[in-house]
């Protein structure tokens, strides 16, 4: 594969959709298809995020389409923004390049009843001491140290166990994606070199595009599912953004080496080393699957000690508890993750293993997994934008049932390398630019606020309209950053 | 003096390109690209606190021997918080790697940190002979 632009077949459906026909490439077992607008296409050319969507559409046992949500980009194996949901009973495979190396990477949102007004004076404050409060950046171990026995527990049970430790509130499982706990985690499927890089990383913020975030409900755009979340405009809210750290990079990459050899077992072609597979129904699968859980428990309890953190963080700034600051979660919501999931497909229910990498859960009203106060309005989507601009609250849609396998989008997506956003903040002070737009921002590395600029990124508002208009997801709030940690 | 290694742009992550005369001197500039990547590191003075860090790997290829090689580099760096350095390679050849090293412990107060590295991809990774000797390919997962 060339790191040049796309030059294979984009035909356009609608003003929200297009497709990579089957007949692009002969190994490709269905058709590719991107949400995006004119503009969001026209950027996509320019790297090689098309031709992985192809690529995906080779994998064995995929079902309808090799999809890919507007935030798409280059990654490597899935685009970050694809959505592959396979059959087992059609010899359908698990890939751990279609999770991703950051197993569990994920977003939460919690609501306060602080105004932007009250908040203000005290902005600065709370952010050096939430940057003071939660580890991050580059070899920074947790606060909270766990030994392998209650890491092993922790991966079994995933947030409840924290919580039942005291880092959170009850109410916080309930306002999880699958309770914080995904069944059939196998911590045993783990190894000792896995456990031994996140012994002293839940409780970790991480470094790269992770950020724990303040910010002002800006707009409200849906009044009954914004009240069912308990956002009001004008109040602060806390965004988090990290995954399952080390012990979760580490369980993608001891699975990739096992199953280095496993497409020719199986007799599977495979146009990337980094989409190598087995069968969801084979010992190689059931190893990932099992461990890959195991990670994405370990980072529900990382989101959930974060929150603990912040909110000491704020009742150390408010000068009174987190509870009175009516700091409830929101919801927290993986997006990269594989998980087996009933959809209906030619008139047949089907058990999917979907994979979503770089993409969001979206189930919409009436689903039966939602908490009994999102039932009515749907899944909270969280779609983090960039640091200088907004992010946005959805809700699932039926559409995404329809079409994408009940997933949206889950960040703005990139528009510019790393390489290149350093290069474009040659002789600027980020920070100084972040502050001017109101902005506070703290970074641990030297490159952080450079790589993850405001203008490396397409404008999230772009991206979440076209999954509205598609019928996928829909707006519910606006948020406005005004304080942020990275590492 | 013209560096070993290369970054180019990849939209999310980073890429490398190394090139060297000899397989050891690949492998090892490629390490050396790896740490640059995550930030200038110092290490600590004491001598006491140094460790032997042995390395011994058997992959199907060249490329796939370099991936075993960085990431073990990097789960001495994340697991430790060490950096190996003088790595004598004792047999290396395009499916059989074995090494030692000195690990040395990072002194963090005197490390210029840029950025986590997840892991090394197994996307484009690829080791070629050329005229001048080798050059391998790889993506780090930021």
């Amino acid at each position: 594969m060339s790191n040049g632009k796309f030059t294979g077949p984009l035909e356009r459906l609608d003003d929200c959709r297009w497709r990579i026909p089957k007949s692009y490439k002969p190994t490709m077992r269905v058709d590719g298809l991107i949400y995006a607008d004119d503009e969001l296409i026209a950027a996509m050319k320019e790297d090689q995020a098309a031709e992985q969507v192809a690529n995906v559409a080779t994998l064995p046992g995929i079902v309808k389409y090799s999809l890919a949500m507007p935030d798409i980009h280059w990654g490597y194996g899935f685009p970050i923004g694809g959505v592959a949901a396979t059959d087992p009973k059609q010899g359908g495979v698990i890939s751990p390049g279609g999770v991703g190396y950051d197993i569990n990477c994920g977003v939460r949102l919690l609501r306060t009843n602080i105004t932007w007004e009250d908040a203000k004076p005290r902005l600065e404050k709370l952010v050096d001491t939430m940057f003071r409060t939660v580890p991050c950046g580059v070899g920074r171990g947790g606060i909270i140290r766990f030994n392998k026995s209650e890491l092993v527990k922790l991966m079994e049970e995933g947030s409840p166990y924290v919580v039942k430790r005291g880092y959170g509130w009850e109410s916080d499982v309930e306002a999880t994606e699958a309770g914080g706990k995904i069944a059939n985690a196998r911590p045993d499927h783990v190894t000792d070199t896995a456990i031994n890089r996140g012994k002293d990383q839940c409780g970790t913020l991480g470094s790269g595009n992770h950020f724990m975030e303040v910010q002002v409900l800006e707009k409200i755009e849906h009044p009954l599912a914004a009240k069912a979340m308990g956002l009001v405009e004008g109040c602060i809210t806390v965004m988090i953004h990290s995954g399952s750290r080390g012990l979760g990079y580490q369980v993608c990459e001891d699975n990739l080496r096992l199953l280095r050899d496993t497409p020719k077992k199986y007799g599977i072609e495979l146009p990337d080393k980094q989409l190598v597979c087995a069968p969801v129904e084979s010992p190689e699968g059931h190893q990932y699957l099992g461990a890959m859980r195991a990670a994405a428990n370990f980072a529900w309890a990382n989101r959930q000690i974060m929150t603990h953190l912040a909110r000491e963080a704020f009742a150390e700034v408010f000068e009174m508890p987190a509870e009175r600051l009516q700091m409830h979660l929101v919801y927290d919501v993986a997006h990269n993750i594989a998980k087996m999931e009933p959809y209906e497909v030619d008139g047949k229910t089907l058990e999917l293993c979907v994979h979503r990498k770089g993409a969001t859960r979206a189930f919409p009203p009436g689903h039966p997994e939602l908490p009994e106060r999102y039932r009515q309005i749907g899944q909270p989507v969280l779609v983090p934008g960039d640091m200088g601009r907004s992010s946005w609250v959805l809700v699932g849609l039926p559409g995404s049932m329809e079409h994408t396998f009940g997933s949206s989008c889950h960040g703005a997506g990139r528009r510019m390398s790393r390489g290149a956003a350093i290069r474009a903040s040659k002789g600027r002070s980020i920070k100084r630019e972040l502050l001017d737009r109101g902005v506070i921002a703290r970074a641990r590395g030297r490159t952080g606020l450079e790589e993850e600029q405001p203008d490396a990124y397409k404008d999230v508002t772009r991206v979440v309209d076209v999954l509205h208009r598609a019928g996928i997801s829909q707006k519910v709030a606006k948020l406005r950053p005004v304080g942020v940690i990275k590492g | 003096m013209r560096s070993c290694f290369e970054f180019f742009d990849h939209t999310a992550d980073m890429g490398v390109r190394v090139r060297a005369g000899t397989l050891p001197d690949l492998f090892r500039c490629a390490g050396k690209a790896l740490y640059a990547a995550i930030g200038v590191l110092a290490v600590r003075r004491d001598a006491s606190s140094v460790s032997q860090v042995s390395f011994d790997l058997a992959a199907g290829d060249t490329a796939n021997l370099l991936q075993d090689y960085l990431t073990r580099l990097l789960i001495v760096f994340e697991s430790d918080h060490a950096v190996v350095s003088s790595v004598k390679f004792i047999t290396l050849t395009d499916q059989r790697l074995i090494a030692g090293g000195i690990g040395k412990p990072l002194d963090p107060e005197r490390c210029v940190f840029h950025r986590e590295v997840k892991a090394i991809t197994y996307h484009l990774l690829s080791v070629e002979r050329t005229a001048d000797g080798f050059e391998a390919v790889f993506i780090l997962d930021i």
